[in-house]
């Protein structure tokens, strides 16, 4: 990969793949770990991407084999599975989602499960379509399909409840350790 | 298809993308212009999904994120050419030389000492694994990293080398030394600086002029200063380099 694909690459990417390695890491320093990672991997391995318009899928594809690598390592991940929330759509609105706080938003998404959340960061980020998440994530697109659905019911119904202050969630809570896993130094 | 598959279809669906032309939604999107009751859902999705994606958006991100990752260039792309078999071949090559340099040279120990510093030197400067430790720091973090991982902060360079400002280090072993690597990039081109105590290379019989020699794809200059020696492996020519030095 020459200096100009690669600074493309960084300027066209790295913002949305930061944003992605934040909801997958929960911590900025992971995040940022996780998004350098991605991009030294480029470097050393461009010879893997010869197709350029296949560098932005690459990318979020490495970058979450990463994190699993990570996460297998740590073994401190917890998988929950998402319960009751599909039938249990909450009334929101789109203007009342535009004036919440980000934070509010944010903290939903984080307590949605990672299988559940990282296809849902991705749609929402636009970054793959639902094909790519499919072979990324190495499951069915009808699986795809399903944990998008089940993934913005459990969203809503997380904001809902922190908007409403019910202190009620039907968005199963997951380990509230901020740390989802140690950097090895 | 009916109005319920059609909607668990659509949640998945991306306007501006790729989606538009598979013809997966070929189907939910037909039914949807002739339900009113399911465009009218499609609208208000949509316009969730657009509600959320730019709180996601909104997220704030480092702002020295991209320079950080503009800057791992400097030490990564280096292992492209570098582990071309036609590099790979002439790094052996230069170990080759400098290790039959050493046996011809076994009279002077000290000399093949010397020499197989330089060998090592060059097998650090070819390592990419990671090349450096710590990148992308000031002045006074490099010394503090330094110290605390007992290098060579006192380290000087020559003024006109010195003002292109270090890139990334590490700290290598050798013979039970501890060696500090100074990673520069600049002028399109890459040195790597490897700072020793003089005590720990003592037949070195080197002076404050550096000593230039070529080893395979480096030009290298050695030199000594103030119980330190400095050897620099580069890829700039030889008259660039006794300009910098």
């Amino acid at each position: 990969m020459d200096e100009v694909d690669y600074e493309q690459a960084v300027a066209l990417y790295h913002e949305d793949l930061h944003r992605f390695a934040l909801s997958l890491a929960r911590n900025p320093d992971d995040a940022r770990d996780l998004t350098q990672e991605s991009y030294c991997r480029l470097l050393s391995k461009s010879g893997q991407v010869r197709d350029k318009s296949k560098v932005k899928s690459w990318l979020f594809t490495t970058l979450y084999r990463i994190f699993l690598g990570w996460k297998r390592h740590e073994q401190r991940f917890p998988h929950l599975e998402l319960a009751g929330v599909e039938h249990e759509i909450p009334m929101l609105t789109p203007e009342a989602v535009e004036k919440m706080d980000v934070g509010v938003v944010l903290e939903a998404l984080q307590q949605i499960d990672e299988h559940h959340r990282t296809p849902l960061v991705l749609f929402y980020l636009q970054s793959l379509s639902y094909r790519q998440m499919a072979e990324m994530l190495d499951v069915p697109v009808g699986t795809v399909m399903s944990r998008l659905s089940r993934a913005k019911a459990a969203l809503r119904a997380g904001v809902t409840a922190r908007v409403t202050n019910t202190g009620v969630s039907n968005v199963v809570p997951l380990n509230p350790q901020r740390t989802p896993f140690s950097k090895s130094s | 298809m009916n109005r319920e598959e059609a909607q668990f279809v659509l949640q998945a669906y991306q306007p501006k993308s790729e989606d538009a032309h598979d013809p997966q939604f070929a189907e939910a999107l037909a039914l949807a212009r002739q339900d009113p009751v399911l465009a009218r859902w499609f609208a208000d999705e949509q316009a969730m999904d657009a509600a959320f994606a730019s709180k996601l958006r909104a997220r704030s991100l480092p702002s020295d994120l991209k320079a950080q990752l503009l800057l791992a260039r400097a030490t990564i792309a280096r292992r492209a050419w570098w582990r071309q078999p036609l590099w790979l071949a002439a790094a052996a090559s230069v170990g080759l030389l400098l290790a039959f340099g050493s046996w011809r040279q076994r009279k002077d120990r000290s000399e093949a000492q010397f020499g197989e510093f330089r060998v090592a030197m060059a097998s650090a400067a070819l390592d990419m694994s990671p090349h450096v430790e710590a990148f992308g720091m000031d002045a006074p973090e490099l010394k503090q990293w330094l110290t605390e991982h007992r290098g060579h902060p006192d380290f000087v360079l020559p003024p006109k080398l010195a003002e292109h400002g270090v890139m990334g280090c590490k700290i290598v072993e050798w013979q039970g030394h501890r060696v500090t690597l100074l990673c520069m990039k600049f002028d399109g081109g890459h040195a790597d600086i490897f700072v020793v105590n003089a005590a720990d290379l003592p037949g070195a019989s080197l002076s404050t002029a550096p000593r230039f020699a070529v080893d395979g794809p480096f030009i290298t200059a050695t030199w000594q200063r103030d119980g330190k020696i400095y050897h620099l492996a580069g890829d700039f020519p030889a008259d660039r380099l006794k300009q910098l030095l």
